[in-house]
Order: structure tokens, then sequence, then C-alpha cells
């Protein structure tokens, strides 16, 4: 026996954000109070996709700047070393740390790249209503939400090279602008994950029975 | 025919809104969401009080492992010692402190707070205390999650050992392990963690 798929709303209910509890839908408010964690629901976040889609392009377009400008000098002994985070990794391949530097590239540039590309194209589905593969798309986005983080490597790995190079005589690191854009750029991405409804990406399923 | 529609006997999948019938499920058992195959509860056996016991290893672990050098490195006849909070001084001091906020935060802040938290609801759940706070902590908690970099702290420490290793003589110190079982207590505890059970336990002591 086949059923058909209803989404709680469907049927009248919205279900809290927070502690998963699940009420029955007042139509005429705006949004409504967990009875158990007091904060307010509404059947899907308000404005989600144009939020989402705010912060996403607002961290396109700090990403091309964190990437043209240097990231940080390292001066050892009068040797002075500016470098962009792709030519940091470049540079690590020419001194024989090809693993250290696929892994910077994949968690620093190939991850916030993915990351944009494939939240875009979840909401573009969600707005052109896509139908298909919407397994495949919330597959992506419990990713992505995974993934993001460790974009914050190469933050880290500078934070502790200046940290220790700071008490050296000979050598010093400076920090170049593009870290402080790169880490805005995690942190904006990351933020436009969140807010981006889940519920969205199931909201166009129906299941012909 | 329509069939009648008990609130208690329903719930939603959080992640993708599908109304469905409540289950009780046996210890070590998983039930997912039948369309998106969301975890929705994961119960371990007396979860609650082994979380207790996580978070209190924890906030045992973590002063150390905050505080003492994770890693020290010779050049030239000279031996410095780093820490985390080092770092995140001399981020402040050579004024970087947008980065400096974020690594405090993500790094110290984030894991302190949240062990916090667990350890205040835990305790009250213990003793069947009233308190009005306990729901706005676990939502507290629950928002931090998100924000916590411990695991990708540790892999930096590993890359920029691997970058410094040709100029300098490195050697892991004791706070490294301490950072180690901080992280790997942290894991368990997040792995232990039952929301729902949680949640649960909160709305039965609220009122």
């Amino acid at each position: 026996m086949k059923t058909k798929a209803y989404s709680a709303l469907e049927k009248g209910y919205v279900c809290c954000r927070q502690c998963h509890k699940i009420a029955v839908y007042q139509i005429d408010s705006d949004y409504q109070e967990c009875s158990r964690c007091q904060s307010k629901i509404y059947p899907r976040i308000p404005n989600s996709i144009m939020r989402s889609w705010v912060l996403l392009l607002s961290g396109f377009l700090l990403y091309i700047p964190a990437n043209i400008l240097p990231i940080m000098s390292v001066n050892k002994g009068g040797d002075v070393r500016i470098d962009t985070i792709m030519s940091g990794i470049i540079h690590l391949m020419h001194i024989d740390m090809l693993p250290i530097a696929i892994i910077v590239f994949v968690a620093s540039i190939l991850v916030p790249l993915l990351k944009m590309l494939a939240l875009a194209w979840i909401l573009m589905a969600i707005q052109l209503k896509w139908r298909l593969q919407t397994h495949g798309r919330a597959k992506m986005y419990h990713m992505l939400e995974f993934i993001g983080r460790w974009s914050m490597l190469d933050i880290f790995v500078i934070s502790i090279l200046l940290g220790i190079v700071k008490f050296h005589p000979i050598a010093s690191v400076d920090l170049m602008p593009a870290a402080l854009l790169f880490e805005i750029v995690v942190i904006l991405t990351m933020l436009a994950a969140i807010m981006l409804d889940s519920r969205l990406i199931w909201q166009e399923v129906i299941d012909n029975d | 025919m329509p069939l009648p529609l008990n609130i208690d006997k329903l719930m939603a999948c959080p992640d993708c809104d599908l109304l469905i019938e409540k289950v009780n499920i046996a210890d070590g058992y998983v039930s997912e969401c039948p369309r998106c195959h969301f975890i929705l509860e994961h119960p371990t056996r007396s979860s609650i009080r082994n979380d207790f016991m996580c978070v209190f290893m924890g906030l045992l672990v973590y002063f150390p492992a905050i505080f003492l050098p994770f890693m020290s490195l010779t050049m030239f006849d000279e031996t410095v010692y780093l820490s985390l909070v080092s770092c995140v001084v001399s981020l402040f001091e050579t004024a970087n402190g947008g980065l400096a906020v974020v690594v405090m935060f993500t790094l110290l802040c984030v894991p302190l707070l949240q062990m916090v938290l667990l350890i205040f609801i835990t305790t009250r759940l213990h003793h069947k205390q009233k308190s009005c706070y306990l729901a706005l902590s676990f939502k507290c908690y629950n928002l931090l999650n998100t924000w916590g970099m411990l695991d990708i702290f540790m892999l930096s420490i590993i890359v920029a050992a691997i970058k410094l290793r040709d100029d300098a003589e490195l050697n892991a110190e004791l706070g490294l392990y301490a950072f180690i079982l901080l992280l790997l207590i942290n894991a368990l505890q997040m792995q232990l963690l039952n929301k729902p059970l949680l949640w649960r336990s909160i709305e039965r002591h609220e009122n």
C-alpha cells in the first residue's frame, strides 16, 4: 500500500526550529511561541532565501580580493616573502610538501568556492522549483554545512606562525589584509548556509502515487 | 479515509518537515526520517549521566589545554613556547583584533561556554531542580554548536609544524596532549548527547 507523504505545514502543523516540538499552526498570526522553549516559531524562516542570497553574494564579492591580495609576509633575516593564498600553496609545492599543499588548497580555495557554488545551485533550485534530485541537493546542503568550517584552517595556521615567530629576533611574520577578508568570507558563507531553511529544499516535492 | 490525527503522536522531521508518527526506539538504535534520512534520535544508555561525566572531564583538561604550551620551537639556541592563549594574545598585540576575536571565540569561548551550559543543564536535570533557564541554556548550546572549531585547530597545528620543521627544531609539549584529550572528550560528548531526550526532560522539569 502506498501512502501519500505530507509536510507538517500542509496538514496545519508547525515544527519549532530550536527544539523540534510540533504545534498547531495558527494561520492568523505571523509567528507563534513554542510552548517548550519559548522561541518564535515561523512556518518557514522569513526571507530565508533572500537573506541567504545576500550573505552568499557578499561572501563571493569578498572572496575575490581575499585571493588576490597578499595574506602574509614573512621576513627571514632581511629576506622578505609576500604571499597570497595561492602563491603560498605553490611555494609549499616547490619545497616538496605536496600533501600539505593539497590540504591547504582544498581547505582554503576549493572548499569555499565549491561551497558558494553549491549554495547558489540549491537556492536557484528552490526559486525555480526544480523537482529533480532533491535528495542530492539535501545531501549537498548537509555536506556544505559540515565542510564550511574547515576553511578556517589557513587562519589558524597563520595565527600559530604569528604567535611563534613574534618572539624571534631575526624572523618576523606580518599579516596582510587578505587574512581578515578571508575570515569574513568564511563567516559569511557559514551564515548563508545557516540562514537557508532546509525545509524549503523539500517544499516542491510532490509524491506522484 | 483520513485518519484522525492526534498531535501527541505526531512529529515533524526538523530537516524536511515531513509529518511522521512518533516512535519509541530502544537504546542503541537510530531513528531516521523516511524521506531525507535525517537522524531523528540516537539514544544511548544513560546518556545524560554519561554526558555529565564527559563535560566534567572536559572542564578538567580545558585549562591545561589552553594555557600550557602545546609546541616549543628552538631556533638559534633560543626556545619559544606557544600556547593557545599566547596565540590569541599575540594576534591582539599585532593589531589584528578582527582575527583575534574570531580565533578567541571559536577556540576558547565556544567550548567553555558549551561545557558550562551543559553541566548546568545535566546537574539540574539530575537533581530534578526546576529552573526557568534550562530551555534558554540548551538553545544557546545548540546555537554555539556550529562555531566550535577545536578539530580544525588540531589540523592547523600539524600544518604549521610541517611548515616550520625545516627552519627550527620543534617539540610537542604537555599542552598538546591536554588539547588532544579535550578534542576527543568534546567529540564524545557531542556523540552521546541525545537532544530529543534532553528536550523532553527539560519540558517535564519546567512545569
